[in-house]
């Protein structure tokens, strides 16, 4: 009887419709599924922040200018809270319930390409970026709306070695990666690339993702006498790590933590084990972008240092600033038309220069940076590859 | 009423609605068809997951294997064998059927807490295997091929067939003599016993329909979202979800699962600009149904009618 | 030499998953309480110490931990009394759920107010000191964490056997419905268990956080090692629980070295399953009970 009752409310609902939290007028509505909170929240809101920096930018303006009127941005932004199934969620409901004429993406490719594949699905364009180029291209080598700008893991595994050149090392690496995409990714470009610059990998470390325990891993490590350290982790795995090493007396000459290094009070976080670690970057002060100086200016003290943080909000700020030259290109925000004028991207912005390949990935060339103490990254490695401000050796905070 | 007009509205209504959301597909608004699409997954899940947990008694931590069985199933049937997506996703559920089978002779040895603990574990192996297995791609995305890509109409559409075949099937099950035996061995292990009712003959089916039922839903997921990560397809929150939804809604009634879904998927949208106040709100609904109303909500509304409608005693036939 | 160094590694390492699941064995061999809030409150025991350190402007986690284990204790007793054990009469199963509840009320306030990062660990020196013994290496905190676990497993034998609050425990543990008709409190018994396992609980919170990191949602996987350290250890036994740690943390280092540390949790579940089914009251669990 109750179930009578249950099923015939059910149908009701789906003949009265379910009401749309819908966008007005001649706005244009664009959506974004971000992680807030969550392990990648400390990445998320940098990127929202991005985003809402350039909406607010052009908004005072006027808008977006095309047929002969400008439109104002209505940006509504959304926490997936890092869960895949949230972020497919909201990406439809966002298009679907919200009347999202375009998609900004989150960061890493585990949040990343469930949204694409919606975006795809839906026909709807969708840009991102902190989401490395090989992992995106990996999930579908065919992306029709989807488009990225990040780097390439190809060139982001070289600057480690290249950075180790700058220093005077034994030549001998040891590498740590988790099981979850990045690190399996990364991992093998690394072993690849190793001989290609004279490297060689005398010990290599795998373990999942919420390992606590290091110590086996980083007696192995230490007893291969590798001056050199690659790990691809996220921040829980990095201190962990890190007291490890303090704890077993290992201090490298080289320690480069990749994703993990790259968290806002990195060193804080880690009780200032994690002074001097190195981890690949897109934005530094002194990289020789043509709006550097104006977003530390702006935001380096509000993010707290000139580090990955201010980076990712670059990124956003670039992408959204994309899809804005994209939206005046196609005269509108008729789908297809967009999605091709995004394709076409070929400018300057704040990030560097952009322009999409047939992988719909759009390549940033990274650099090396270390921590100091001020909660700033510096730059040890410039884009040609050449040296930067000295590499702090051996790793400060293990000392 | 009589029982051949109970009966008829018992099986009849589920269907007919079925029907009418299924020509209904192409008409409605896709957001609508997105949002029913979800809830009606939703529901699949927890009515499948009832018939262990609550007409079963037995508190399964483990179905997330079955909805990531499902979905992996049907991605690698699609992708190497080529086949087309209706053989691919029924081959995935009776897989996961099948799973459901073998893993119900090890866990009824277990009761209570320990099976909660056991299915626990033997999720988190799971887990923990495919996160490393490179067949399915490992840690990395799985993309459904183009024959797994349909429009979401049609998804709809899918997701529509098989919550009515789920209703129907758990209907039946209920009214029928393994549904009688069923819950007889919840209510009193002892009782039915001295009356010869078998423990292994009556649940081991059971798991095996509750695998069906929910690798199928794995399936019809698998479509949806279009690309599979072990981390969302074997997620333990997929187990979680069940038990919440049914806790809320009613163990072990037929219209439980359904109030569940519905407050618990509308919750979680609504809600999605502040979503940690909507995890706690429902976590603290959780913990006061549990507390004050056992029955949950189905269970307070039937008291209520009850208190109501004074003492209907038998109904005339 | 290595065989030796994994061997200690192992059995210390252990003795900290021994007093991370001390609270969850007394909780469950006592009250057949499957308690799934205790990962949140080994992770709450850290994030309240942090807030106590705060306010007092410094002081030693290991220090300041006492006060914060109290505190929680004290929260846990009304939460026991009036929302657990009610639910307790209606089955095996209201109660995980309730307490599940619990577990991510506890997650979402803890992001709500310290937001998601991982907790910015205490900057002690001991967290990360190391000594050598004859060529083993020693990490202190760890070695602190099992003498921790013994103390703990001593002090409540102890109390069980020699105190009347003990008595109480054992008679409602064997028989509540007995035990309430000669005159004990069974509600405030159970109540005051759950307090006990909370400070428990709560210190160890402080121990785990010392020797790597923690963060609101760390609480899951400390849970589910309680869970495998108590089920293998058996229950209704305090040694057992000690036990139970040392074979976790010794699967954990020797499967990382011989087979690899990605495939840790389908050897630990796969442990804890096997052990279900074949001893389902654990290894060192005393006389089996129906």
């Amino acid at each position: 009887m109750l179930a009578a009752v249950a099923i015939a409310a059910v149908a009701g609902l789906a003949l009265a419709g379910c009401s749309a939290s819908g966008g007005a007028g001649s706005d244009i509505v664009i959506g974004t599924s971000v992680p807030l909170t969550g392990p990648l929240g400390t990445m998320g809101t940098p990127v929202s922040m991005g985003y809402q920096a350039y909406v607010d930018e052009i908004n005072k303006a006027g808008g977006i200018e095309f047929g002969g009127a400008k439109h104002k941005i209505k940006l509504v932004i959304q926490d997936n809270a890092s869960d895949p199934a949230k972020a497919a969620a909201q990406a439809k409901s966002l298009v679907l319930d919200s009347k999202a004429v375009a998609l900004l993406g989150p960061v890493t490719p585990p949040l990343s390409i469930p949204e694409a594949t919606v975006a795809d699905q839906l026909k709807i364009p969708f840009l991102t970026s902190i989401t490395p180029i090989r992992a995106f291209g990996g999930a579908n080598a065919n992306w029709n709306y989807a488009y990225d700008v990040f780097f390439d893991e190809l060139q982001m595994t070289q600057t480690q070695f290249q950075a180790s050149d700058l220093i005077s090392t034994n030549k001998k690496v040891a590498l740590f990666t988790d099981t979850e995409e990045d690190g399996v990714v990364m991992g093998k470009l690394w072993e690849a690339n190793a001989p290609k610059f004279g490297y060689k990998i005398v010990s290599r470390q795998v373990f999942p993702v919420d390992q606590g325990n290091f110590s086996s891993q980083v007696a192995a490590v230490k007893a291969s006498g590798a001056d050199v350290v690659i790990a691809q982790v996220i921040p829980p795995e990095a201190i962990g790590i890190l007291k490890e090493m303090k704890a077993q007396g290992y201090d490298p000459k080289a320690m480069f933590m990749e994703k993990g290094g790259n968290t806002g009070n990195f060193v804080k976080i880690t009780g200032g084990l994690g002074l001097g670690v190195m981890a690949a970057n897109w934005f530094a002060d002194g990289m020789g972008l043509a709006r550097e100086k104006e977003f530390i200016n702006a935001y380096a003290s509000k993010i707290g240092g000139v580090n990955s943080d201010l980076g990712i909000l670059v990124c956003g700020y670039s992408i959204a600033n994309v899809l804005a030259d994209a939206i005046k290109a196609a005269g509108g925000t008729d789908a297809t038309k967009l999605a091709a004028a995004i394709g076409k991207t070929n400018g300057d912005y704040a990030i560097g220069h952009i322009q999409f390949t047939e992988g719909h990935s759009a390549p940033l060339k990274v650099i090396q940076t270390q921590w100091d103490s001020n909660n700033n990254q510096v730059m040890v490695l410039n884009l040609e590859g050449k040296a930067g401000a000295p590499i702090v050796t051996p790793e400060a905070g293990l000392k | 009423m009589s029982p051949r007009i109970a009966n008829l509205l018992r099986y009849g209504l589920p269907v007919v609605i079925g029907i009418i959301l299924y020509f209904c597909a192409g008409v409605l608004e896709l957001s609508t068809v997105n949002d029913l699409t979800g809830l009606f997954l939703l529901m699949t899940l927890a009515m499948a997951w009832n018939l262990v947990g609550g007409f079963g008694g037995q508190f399964s931590l483990g179905h997330s294997i079955f909805v990531g069985v499902g979905s992996y199933a049907t991605a690698v049937i699609l992708t190497t064998l080529g086949w087309p997506l209706l053989p691919a996703m029924l081959a995935a559920a009776v897989m996961s059927a099948f799973i459901g089978v073998l893993l119900a002779y090890p866990l009824l040895r277990l009761r209570g807490p320990y099976l909660a603990v056991g299915s626990l574990g033997i999720a988190l192996a799971a887990y923990g295997w495919m996160i490393n297995w490179n067949f399915t791609k490992a840690s990395q995305a799985y993309a459904m091929p183009p024959s797994g890509q349909v429009s979401l109409p049609e998804v709809f559409q899918y997701s529509t067939v098989l919550l009515v075949v789920t209703v129907i099937a758990i209907v039946a099950l209920v009214r029928s003599p393994l549904g009688l035996r069923l819950v007889a061995l919840r209510d009193n292990e002892l009782g039915a016993a001295s009356v010869g009712v078998k423990r292994v003959r009556t649940l081991l089916p059971i798991w095996g329909l509750s695998g069906l039922l929910t690798g199928a839903m794995g399936a019809v997921y698998a479509v949806q979202v279009g690309s599979l990560s072990v981390d969302a397809s074997f997620a333990i929150q997929w187990s979680l979800d069940a038990a919440i939804i049914c806790v809320i809604g009613g163990l072990g009634t037929l219209s439980g699962p359904f109030v569940g879904a519905i407050i618990i998927y509308y919750l979680r949208k609504y809600a999605a600009d502040f979503s940690n106040w909507a995890l706690l709100i429902e976590a603290v609904v959780l913990v006061v149904v549990v507390r004050f109303f056992p029955a949950g909500i189905v269970g307070l509304v039937t008291s209520t009618y009850k208190k109501f409608t004074g003492n209907r005693a038998v109904s005339k036939k | 030499m290595e065989f030796v160094n994994n061997l200690v590694t192992g059995l210390l390492l252990g003795g900290l998953y021994a007093v991370a699941a001390l609270g969850l064995s007394i909780v469950f061999g006592t009250m057949k309480l499957v308690n799934l809030a205790h990962g949140q409150l080994l992770i709450l025991g850290a994030y309240l110490t942090t807030m106590l350190i705060t306010i007092a402007a410094g002081g030693d986690p290991l220090l300041m931990g006492i006060p914060a284990a109290i505190i929680l204790a004290v929260l846990v007793y009304p939460l026991q009394r009036y929302i657990i054990t009610p639910v307790m009469a209606q089955g095996e199963e209201p109660p995980m759920t309730v307490t599940f509840g619990i577990s991510v009320v506890i997650t979402t306030l803890l992001i709500i107010f310290f937001t998601s990062s991982p907790m910015p660990i205490w900057p002690v020196d001991y967290a990360t000191a190391q000594i050598e013994l004859g060529g083993v290496r020693i990490r202190v905190i760890y070695l602190i964490a099992t003498v921790l676990a013994i103390v703990f497993i001593l002090a409540l034998m102890w109390i069980l056997k020699r105190t009347a609050f003990g008595r109480q425990v054992r008679a409602a543990s064997i028989d509540a419905e007995a035990a309430g008709l000669v005159g004990i409190d069974v509600k405030k018994t159970y109540a005051r268990v759950m307090a006990l396992s909370a400070f428990i609980a709560g210190y160890a919170g402080v121990l785990i956080a010392l020797s790597g990191a923690v963060a609101p949602s760390s609480g899951t996987s400390w849970l589910l090692r309680a869970f495998t350290v108590v089920v293998i250890g058996g229950l209704a036994s305090l040694p057992g629980t000690l036990y139970g740690g040392f074979i976790v943390g010794l699967v954990e280092t020797f499967g990382a070295v011989w087979i690899g540390p990605q495939y840790r949790d389908v050897l630990v579940f796969g442990l804890l399953v096997v052990i279900l089914l074949v001893r389902p009251n654990g290894l060192f669990a005393k006389a089996v009970k129906a």
